[in-house]
């Protein structure tokens, strides 16, 4: 299983930490989305998508899928075309306006990671709603729940 | 009359130009510009550009970007070149993002990408804003099901 971001809803409490320590990280653009709702609110952050379609759609080939280790942006290749923003599924995938319009998508803190520390948002999140889910722990921790609701 | 033969003529092919903005994006001196308005992204580049520089042709995903060496000035066009494709519009909120033809090549090559097929994939209609829109309600759903 690709590691990816995992999000507990019933834990999050629209602190909005997560989102600020993201933008601090990466020079001031978030790469986390906090989308606020009446009942909840929904961090959402790149997917690292097994067959990903931003990488499957780059002309460069400058997204690239690494084993154990989600998605993979290799920027010396990177043209800023703004093809892979609109592959993405799921809108987190972004292109910042600029001169040389940039690329602004969760990697997981991948330099925090080779430096073995976890992401940023991970770190601060005050509730523990955010973890960083590397090994399959959340398909272990959901067949060790019961069945919540049963099944007719 | 001749210009040194560093100056190169600028040709840009709109049948293939995608609407990306990878030569703008590439352009060192920023001399390649563009603007989405009125359902329509527009490009404006120079006709003639001087240098060796080839970013913008190496850049272009499609290949619509053709670069002649200038000798002779005769019979030269020097009037800037602008080019325009019509933009999608979010099938949710009807704001435009993208070109038509991105969406359109997106749709065809889903399948051989992540094997999914046009009818399969519904987001390349929606704007990226509308995708997480949905993608949240989505994942709210699925939560208060899982509780």
């Amino acid at each position: 299983m690709e590691p990816f971001l995992f999000v507990d809803f019933s834990r999050c409490i629209a602190c909005q930490a997560c989102w600020a320590a993201c933008r601090r990280e990466h020079g001031g653009v978030s790469r986390l989305h906090l989308l606020c709702f009446q009942e909840a609110a929904v961090p959402l952050a790149c997917r690292q998508c097994r067959k990903a379609p931003c990488a499957g759609f780059c002309p460069e080939g400058a997204l690239v899928q690494e084993e154990g280790r989600g998605v993979k942006f290799l920027e010396e290749r990177c043209t800023h075309c703004g093809l892979c923003a609109a592959a993405c599924p799921f809108g987190v995938l972004e292109i910042v306006p600029g001169p040389v319009p940039d690329l602004s998508r969760c990697d997981l803190c991948r330099r925090r990671w080779e430096e073995g520390l976890m992401p940023v948002c991970v770190l601060t999140c005050p509730t523990r709603a955010l973890s960083l889910d590397a090994g399959g722990a959340v398909g272990r921790r959901r067949r060790a729940q019961p069945a919540a609701f049963p099944v007719s | 009359m001749t210009v040194p033969e560093l100056h190169q003529q600028i040709h840009v092919d709109p049948d293939r130009c995608l609407g990306c903005f990878a030569c703008a994006s590439a352009c060192p001196e920023q001399r390649i510009t563009w603007d989405d308005r009125e359902g329509n992204r527009r490009f404006r580049a120079p006709a003639v550009c001087a240098g060796d520089c080839t970013r913008c042709r190496d850049a272009c995903p499609a290949d619509a970007v053709r670069l002649e060496p200038m000798g002779e000035t005769a019979g030269r066009s020097w009037e800037p070149l602008s080019w325009s494709l019509p933009l999608a519009r979010c099938r949710r909120c009807r704001e435009p993002f993208t070109t038509q033809k991105i969406l359109a090549l997106l749709s065809r090559t889903l399948e051989a990408t992540v094997g999914l097929s046009a009818g399969e994939a519904d987001w390349p209609s929606c704007c990226p804003a509308c995708r997480r829109d949905l993608e949240s309600r989505r994942l709210l759903d699925a939560a208060r099901w899982n509780r």
